[in-house]
């Protein structure tokens, strides 16, 4: 149904890029919508925050100002779909939830990425729509996720394209391929625990529950990911990150594909490949194990 | 002139003066009082059959009926009780009295759940030693009359059940024949031979929601606060009750339908008292939700339950397990004639009578009602994986669609085809129209 | 000998390329593949193709005829429905592998993953590496050769056909509905011939066989308690 890619390299590169590459050899498994998290990090916290209409945009810096300061500020026009803008904020890290739930309560916004070291890249369509429309520059990191989208049970909205993020961890973002049968019960329960949900991708419902599991287990990604295995039911490879944190994990009855490679300079993570040539020439990937957990630390 | 042939004039069939409500007149004129009768009501009421469960085809994938599995294990009780009940299929024995039922048929019941590792409840009347012995777990009911029930019996429960009444026969004071008190009925519920029995409605300990607080309180000290206790009620204002029992600090609730069984109550009662139970289900549902305690209380459903599908669709709309009872008999050979209040019961099930109770084999009905209910568990285990879930617990309301518009009104789930949904959706798929 | 460069060719002009090929050449070298996918599915007839890279999914669907060798790694479902002729790949695999083959042979000298043979019917699977788990899961024919270690859950629910083992641990991992047994002197003979021709240092002799039981199948559990009786409150009981 979708198409994931994951990267770690050694030294700091333009992740961006070799991500997009990858994301690139495997287009065909999802046409709908695109997207990439990359985690550099900066001196300040970048907000990327879509909007249902451009008129909100006041309403939006009002609401930073209560949790931090404007330091720049640029709007992405709507094009095919709906406007997004990018901000440079300067604020304590601890106004960073808060900050997050706040604009998660409001409907009719939503945020793409939150943080110092976190920046969320997604749009409909093809690579194409993505590379054109969100001027990604080149930033040094060592570690980033990708996915291509094909829809299959909710409808094909910007804001419905991985990777997802959440206010119960902000920098943690991830990609999904498959999907959950129980999506409408997590939902209920992590509407309850206070969070309001912006698309009814069921990916959505695993940033959520992930992000849940970190911020009470004191940030543990693989813990976190244990618990995801047993409470997610049906077909699932995700691909998760935070600033210092990757892992995947894939569901018991092993159906999804997630192949890992490691090279010299790299360790890759995705759905066919044919994904890793765009990196490293000729290398053969594993099979990941039905029921498998893995982490690295960065 | 031709002779004029004879012509047969058939009547439609007389919807109101129907041979039923005939005797049913015949009876008061003749003996002044209403008719008791056994079992539950025959009237057809709004069923489990009115919802269907959609199958994984494209979006999602089905599980391997055969080889790959589905977690069938349930917890109840964990909001407050330190050791929750675990029991590994989402059935379980309901509540029928060692009085109603024949002591064979109360050990064979027992032996049963020790073949599929669920629990029993003992019903009212105190506990038979020899259920005891042999049940893998036992439930225990406290109920108004208080009959055989000693702080002894507190101490061997793995769930408690405080009940304020039963589907058939909710609000009503228990009724029990003299025939039926045998002199070990009346050994187990200390209690004298032969005198009819009519018990009390509301119980003694415990006049209305606010002492009952303080008397939970006191259970719990009790128990050590490791018990699981429930509440069990018969289903009427499902919401108000719910909400009382929440605030009351319960474990959870077992809400039993309109269509449940008994051994004996007044026809009226059984007929047109209490709601059925699927949209009772749906309420307490909502209120559980309504009042942010979904996830914490347990809830049990009871009341006309006969296979697999009707526990897959309870599941899907938010049950966690359900008892039965009628089914149970059924399975050791009942045939549902609705006599059981004679104390005549051919089977040996519904009676006192020694030569009758010869007609049960114990092993052999124990047996029975254990193929029955692994029977059942594998049929919701089959439309369970069906809907692409790995655990019974997955499934969800918006694995269902209703067949009818009394269905879809009842429950808010959508229609299918259409998916219209009246009134207030229950679920996602009728708020969003997926 | 031809010789066809894949760098600019987009997937799906890849076959009808190929075929057109083979016109002028029985032989033929496929270069820059750089795993595309289905790669020479449904090609027939007397030929050889070579493929100097990698491939990605369905290399060689309903292959029947050519010896098809690809000298890098092929990914998932290669092979599946194979009529006749040669699939050969000198490295390793991705999973299900050779499903519903009906004939023809399957030559895998690295590693394969999970699910290799899905319901095959016919023709010879031969894995020189590992296997990974299900392995000839409802094969209904055919013989699947794994010389490396076995997954889990072998066999799992073959109908008909054989695998053939030397792992030693071969009967801790077998699946539903199996069992273990001896090889006999036939079935030595075809696998020394095998190993023979495709150049493997194996020795029949070394191998037992997976079968399927016919008779008395377990009949698969639904409902599978986990009965702990001795946890009944009744045991534990405290007074006062």
């Amino acid at each position: 149904m979708c198409g994931i890619a994951g990267i770690i390299s050694k030294q700091p590169i333009d992740i961006s890029s070799n991500l997009l590459g990858m994301l690139g050899l495997i287009q065909h498994r999802g046409p709908d919508a695109s997207g990439i998290a990359i985690f550099p990090k900066d001196e300040q916290v970048t907000l990327r925050i879509s909007m249902n209409k451009e008129e909100r945009i006041g309403e939006i810096r009002d609401l930073i100002g209560n949790y931090g300061k404007i330091k720049n500020e640029r709007l992405i026009s709507a094009g095919e779909s709906i406007p997004m803008a990018e901000y440079l904020l300067e604020m304590d890290d601890d106004k960073l939830k808060p900050l997050h739930f706040a604009i998660n309560g409001v409907e009719g916004l939503a945020v793409h990425s939150l943080g110092d070291g976190i920046k969320v890249y997604k749009e409909g369509g093809h690579l194409e729509n993505l590379r054109d429309k969100h001027q990604i520059e080149m930033q040094n990191c060592r570690h980033g996720i990708g996915h291509v989208r094909m829809a299959t049970e909710s409808v094909e909205d910007i804001n419905a394209a991985h990777p997802f993020v959440s206010p119960f961890y902000p920098e943690l973002a991830l990609v999904h391929n498959g999907q959950f049968t129980n999506y409408f019960k997590m939902r209920r329960f992590l509407e309850s625990k206070g969070v309001k949900f912006k698309t009814m991708n069921d990916s959505e419902a695993a940033s959520h529950l992930i992000a849940y599991a970190m911020s009470i287990n004191g940030g543990n990604l693989e813990a976190a990911l244990n618990d995801a295995a047993d409470q997610l039911d049906g077909i699932y490879c995700i691909i998760a990150a935070t600033e210092s944190q990757i892992g995947f994990v894939k569901d018991k009855l092993g159906i999804k594909p997630l192949l890992l490679v490691e090279s010299d300079d790299y360790i890759m993570l995705g759905s066919e490949q044919i994904e890793f040539s765009a990196v490293s020439e000729d290398l053969f990937a594993e099979e990941m194990e039905p029921g498998e957990v893995r982490v690295w630390n960065i | 002139m031709a002779d004029k042939k004879q012509v047969t004039i058939h009547n439609a069939p007389k919807a109101t003066w129907n041979k039923e409500i005939l005797s049913e007149i015949d009876y008061k004129a003749t003996n002044g009082k209403y008719r008791i009768r056994g079992c539950g009501s025959p009237r057809p009421m709004p069923k489990f059959d009115d919802l269907m469960i959609l199958p994984s085809q494209l979006t999602r994938m089905p599980i391997d009926t055969y080889r790959e599995d589905c977690e069938t294990r349930t917890v109840l009780g964990a909001r407050f009780a330190k050791k929750p009940l675990i029991i590994e299929t989402p059935v379980m024995i309901a509540g029928m009295s060692y009085g109603a039922l024949s002591k064979e048929a109360k050990i064979a019941l027992a032996k049963a759940t020790k073949l599929v590792g669920t629990v029993i409840s003992n019903g009212e009347g105190g506990i038979l030693p020899e259920e005891l012995e042999n049940s893998y777990r036992q439930s225990v009911q406290i109920l108004a009359s208080r009959m055989g029930f000693t702080r002894r019996n507190m101490e061997v429960a793995d769930m408690l059940e405080v009940l304020y009444g039963i589907g058939a026969k909710p609000g009503l004071s228990g009724h029990l024949m003299g025939e039926k008190i045998s002199e070990e009925i009346a050994e187990v519920r200390k209690i004298p031979i032969g005198i009819d029995l009519h018990s009390h409605p509301r119980a003694g300990d415990a006049f209305g929601a606010d002492d009952m607080v303080v008397k939970m309180q006191q259970l719990r000290e009790m128990t050590d606060w490791e018990t699981p206790i429930f509440c069990k009620i018969a289903a009427g204002r499902v919401r108000d009750d719910i909400k009382i029992a929440i605030k009351l600090g319960f474990d959870g609730i077992i809400l039993d339908g309109c269509s449940a069984g008994t051994g004996a109550a007044p026809v009226m009662a059984t007929d047109h008292l209490g709601i059925p139970t699927m949209p009772a289900l749906v309420a307490a549902v909502r209120t559980l939700e309504e009042m942010g305690v979904k996830e914490e209380m347990s809830l049990i459903v009871s009341g006309g339950i006969t296979n697999g599908a009707d526990l897959a669709k309870a599941l899907a709309i938010g049950a966690d397990a359900v008892a039965i009872g009628t089914a149970a008999m059924v399975a050791m050979g009942c045939r549902v004639c609705m006599n059981c209040q004679t104390g005549k019961c051919a089977f040996g099930i519904g009676t006192q009578d020694p030569e009758l109770r010869q007609n049960l084999d114990v092993d052999e009905a124990a047996e029975r009602v254990a193929n029955y209910i692994k029977a059942i568990t594998a049929e919701t285990v089959l439309l369970a994986k069906s809907a692409g879930k790995t655990k019974l617990k997955n499934l969800e309301r918006e694995d269902l669609r209703a067949l009818t518009l009394e269905a879809c009104a009842m429950t808010g789930i959508p229609l299918v085809g259409s998916d219209l949904v009246i009134g207030k959706g229950f679920g996602f798929s009728a708020d969003n129209g997926l | 000998m031809e010789y066809l460069d894949l760098a600019k060719v987009e997937n799906e002009k890849v076959n009808v390329l190929i075929k057109d090929k083979l016109k002028e050449s029985n032989e033929l070298v496929l270069k820059n593949v750089n795993s595309m996918h289905n790669i020479c599915a449904g090609l027939s007839g007397d030929c050889q193709v070579t493929i100097e890279d990698s491939t990605g999914l369905y290399t060689g669907s309903f292959l029947e005829g050519p010896t098809l060798r690809i000298k890098g790694n092929v990914g998932w479902y290669a092979g599946d429905d194979m009529m006749s002729g040669e699939l050969i790949v000198e490295k390793n695999t991705g999973c299900n592998i050779g499903a519903y083959i009906n004939g023809g042979t399957i030559v895998i000298y690295g590693n394969t993953g999970s699910r290799v043979g899905y319901g095959m019917k016919g023709g010879n699977i031969i894995v020189c590496g590992s296997a990974g788990r299900w392995a000839g899961v409802m094969a209904m024919g055919g013989d699947l050769i794994i010389l490396g270690a076995l997954g889990k859950e072998c066999g799992e629910s073959m109908y008909s056909g054989k695998i053939f083992t030397r792992d030693p641990e071969a009967e801790s991992k077998m699946g539903g509905n199996v069992f273990y047994d001896t090889i006999t002197a036939a079935e030595t003979e075809k696998l020394d011939h095998l190993f023979s021709q495709y150049e493997i240092a194996a020795d029949g002799k070394d191998f037992h066989v997976i079968r399927p039981v016919l008779s008395g199948r377990h009949e698969y559990a639904l409902f599978k308690p986990d009965l702990k009786p001795e946890l009944a409150k009744k045991y534990f009981v405290k007074r006062g």
